[in-house]
């Protein structure tokens, strides 16, 4: 699962997460008797009923200096990274 | 320190200040009796004397503040129409953007980082001339009920130093409470404005979801975060609601025409108005807390209303659905931080995904991990039936339900949290006590509905109570209207929950 959600983890941490991680879970399974005696209606139609699509208007946007300016490193525009340490 | 004599006038007023703060010193501003830069000048020696107690502010912006202050008084001096809003001292949490500052998110991996641009709801205040004091201590991403995971440490309740201020907003209701700052705009995804404020003695106004921009917000739960206001008054919080709310091109998921309007309604009156206690809610709580709440039942039949003791068990069943789809949410939003684009990220690696790892693994803290696991895990192949579905089946069962309840009642009276503040460490020690710190809130957030937090006396332990109101959605003047004649009828208890401390 950390390499799915990309986190190094070392040995400790894995071993204290397990226990964390399996106590939530053991928390969010409760789920179950919460969701008895319901009925499929009850459950069909989505909680988004005022989200409705809008038409996409173009307008102006940040330059691509001011959203590099956070990147430790740039070049003619593009993020530079060393390939190695 | 005040400037001219003027602010022994402040303080030796606090008890009839507090009461609509903001539109009092309005008044102040205009009639030259204070300018903005002495204001701007009080709040930002109280932070310098205070803040290391209390560790309210991360960051304070003194100079600036300062420049914006004179520029606020030379508004005031050309006497042109002016918002209540000009020249006031405020404050933003850590995970709301202001152009050209860092936003850090109290987070080891945005360290550094700064916003390209301003969040909508600051930019509306800024627009009307509000002064920005400094950036408030959260807990990282907002993921956290005390302020404890916070990369710069916890933020101390200013009623009682060995207690946290709560979470994850404890930065803002704490500079609120020890009056570092007017009031604050801050984050709520599943509490952590009307928690927060509950436990520091301030009021905590979650919006419903779609009426402020989420523009500017560094996202934890797209679907569950709300931008809200800790302020000292029902008042003073409906007076900046009216001004940041509404629609914004930059937020596909605010209301088109919603105008609130909050202020003009805070006078109607409450006589006749429906509302609920459910039992489940109260009778979970602590026993001085679950007197507070009928108490205030009482109070609010004396003022009129129609009071009723409701069984409503869903939104204490609804909490794990609450967990899964926050932390789901989360781990999709945190996987930008790759340390590439923007934040810190670490030095020695070997290729790009071991960079990307790495910075990931070291940079988070370990809760914010923990959170991006569990998401992580209900998104999975195999599990997304079994939990995701579920909580999304869940919500919409909690959204049927309140939408039968609300056709009955105007709104619903709960404690904000089934304890006062936690002491330092101990919500850490228990996780159980962590979870349930959101039990009385996070429901709100899965409805998208409004709910006020206000303070209504204190425990044996000193500590200020809160109780909760929940609206219907887009019901947010009526919510603000029933906590002003509330504050108003409750004076006395009001003014003992907000005197601190420190």
């Amino acid at each position: 699962m950390a390499n799915l959600a990309m986190l190094e983890l070392d040995p400790r941490e894995l071993s204290a997460y397990a226990v964390d991680v399996e106590e939530l879970l053991d928390f969010v399974g409760r789920i179950d008797s919460a969701l008895k005696d319901c009925s499929p209606e009850a459950l069909s139609v989505s909680h988004v009923d005022f989200n409705s699509l809008r038409k996409d208007s173009i307008s102006d946007s940040l330059s691509r200096e001011e959203i590099l300016q956070n990147v430790r490193e740039w070049e003619s525009g593009f993020v530079k990274l060393r390939k190695r340490a | 320190m005040f400037v001219n004599g003027k602010a022994a006038l402040l303080s030796s007023e606090r008890e009839r200040n507090i009461m609509g703060k903001l539109f009092k010193l309005h008044k102040m501003l205009i009639n030259k009796e204070i300018s903005s830069s002495e204001l701007t000048q009080k709040h930002l020696c109280a932070i310098h004397n205070k803040n290391s107690k209390l560790n309210a502010y991360v960051r304070a912006y003194s100079r600036q503040a300062l420049l914006d202050a004179e520029k606020a008084d030379r508004k005031i001096a050309s006497g042109k129409a002016l918002d209540v809003l000009v020249g006031i001292p405020m404050s933003l949490k850590d995970n709301l953007s202001a152009k050209g500052t860092v936003c850090g998110c109290c987070s080891k991996i945005l360290e550094g980082y700064r916003s390209a641009y301003d969040a909508t709801a600051w930019s509306r205040v800024k627009g009307l001339g509000g002064v920005l004091l400094g950036k408030t201590n959260m807990d990282e991403f907002a993921m956290g009920c005390t302020t404890e995971t916070s990369t710069f440490g916890l933020t101390k309740n200013p009623h009682r130093e060995t207690f946290v201020a709560g979470g994850s907003s404890g930065g803002s209701a704490a500079a609120v409470a020890a009056d570092l700052g007017v009031y604050s705009l801050a984050s709520d995804t599943g509490g952590s404005v009307r928690q927060p404020a509950a436990f520091c003695g301030c009021v905590g106004f979650k919006p419903s979801y779609g009426a402020v921009s989420r523009y500017g917000l560094i996202s934890y739960a797209s679907s569950l975060d709300t931008v809200g206001i800790i302020a000292q008054s029902a008042e003073d919080v409906s007076l900046v609601f009216d001004r940041i709310s509404g629609f914004d091109p930059m937020d596909s998921t605010t209301q088109p025409d919603f105008s609130p309007c909050s202020f003009k309604r805070l006078q109607d009156e409450v006589k006749g108005l429906k509302i609920a206690v459910p039992r489940e809610l109260a009778d979970r709580a602590d026993g001085e807390v679950r007197e507070a709440v009928l108490r205030a039942a009482e109070k609010f039949e004396k003022m009129g209303a129609e009071v009723e003791l409701i069984s409503m068990p869903l939104p204490v069943t609804a909490l794990p659905a609450y967990y899964i789809i926050a932390c789901a949410e989360a781990s999709s939003n945190l996987g930008r931080y790759d340390g590439i684009r923007y934040g810190n990220s670490v030095e020695n690696y070997d290729s790009i995904e071991q960079m990307i790892c790495k910075t990931r693994g070291r940079l988070f803290g370990d809760e914010v991990k923990k959170r991006i696991l569990l998401g992580t895990f209900v998104l999975s192949e195999g599990y997304y039936q079994r939990y995701y579905l579920k909580a999304q089946q869940l919500r919409q069962k909690l959204c049927v339900e309140l939408n039968k309840v609300f056709e009955k009642f105007d709104a619903l009276l709960t404690p904000t949290s089934p304890k006062t503040a936690f002491k330092i460490g101990e919500a850490q020690q228990d996780r159980v006590t962590s979870f349930n710190s959101d039990l009385c809130t996070a429901w709100v957030n899965l409805a998208g509905l409004p709910a006020v937090s206000l303070p209504f006396g204190k425990d044996s332990k000193g500590l200020p109570i809160g109780i909760q109101l929940v609206g219907d959605k887009f019901k947010d003047s009526l919510v603000l209207r029933l906590a002003h004649h509330f504050q108003e009828n409750e004076r006395d208890e009001y003014i003992k929950a907000t005197e601190v401390e420190l």
